[in-house]
């Protein structure tokens, strides 16, 4: 919250805001299902270790905005105008990119969950990768690549001004 | 990934420090600001903003 009004600050009258995530479909929010049967394990695995802090499979962000215009009793008497419009746009473009076996684990490995994992722990989920990989689903290139399934997700709003009513009159005005 | 920003040079572009609660830019100063490239390990969101000449 104390972002949202960071940015409502130093964006103009009607200004944009725009978000980009790109995520793997086995760094997705708990109910998204993942394409295939490797993803979903290690989406699963990745749910499993939970460290609370906040990411985009979370959906904290989103509740920000929702939370700028919950009014309480108060709102009534003194006004709490919202500072960036609803609904959000979204738009979420899906992609395939292939890599060879390691290097898809290389990846899955920069997830913080994995990243501080070591020895014997780590050499588990590494098992757990590579068994779930093996599964009949698992989609390969003609080179013997692994697919990795994601998609690229924008989403954007504008700056309320905070007398956006008057200005907008004076607009058409 | 600060760095792989700057590296680029991309022309009319500057890479500023800062944080999502305390943005190095006036008031009212930029038309958009696009969210992207938020870290996996740091908890604070990182931003970048551009001022457009319209």
């Amino acid at each position: 919250m104390e972002s949202l009004r960071e940015l409502h600050r130093v964006l103009r009258p009607h200004g944009c805001l725009g978000m980009i995530w790109n995520v793997e479909d086995y760094n997705q929010r708990q109910d998204h299902k993942a394409s295939t049967t490797w993803e979903q394990t290690m989406q699963d695995y990745i749910w499993t270790q939970d460290d609370e802090q906040p990411r985009f499979r979370h959906q904290k962000w989103k509740q920000v905005f929702d939370e700028q215009i919950r009014s309480g009793p108060l709102a009534l008497i003194v006004g709490s105008e919202p500072l960036f419009s609803l609904p959000l746009a979204m738009h979420e473009d899906p992609w395939t990119v292939f890599l060879p076996k390691d290097k898809v684990w290389d990846r899955l490995a920069t997830l913080s969950q994995i990243a501080i994992l070591e020895g014997e722990e780590r050499e588990l989920v590494h098992r757990k990768f590579l068994g779930a990989v093996a599964s009949e689903d698992t989609q390969k290139n003609e080179r013997g690549e692994l697919a990795i399934h994601g998609g690229t997700i924008a989403a954007w709003t504008s700056k309320i001004p905070a007398s956006g009513a008057t200005k907008l009159w004076e607009k058409q005005a | 990934m600060r760095r792989v920003l700057e590296d680029k040079r991309l022309s009319r572009v500057e890479v500023k420090d800062g944080h999502s609660t305390s943005i190095p830019l006036p008031d009212e100063s930029v038309d958009a600001v696009v969210i992207a490239q938020v870290g996996q390990v740091t908890i604070r969101h990182r931003f970048g903003a551009k001022r457009l000449s319209w």
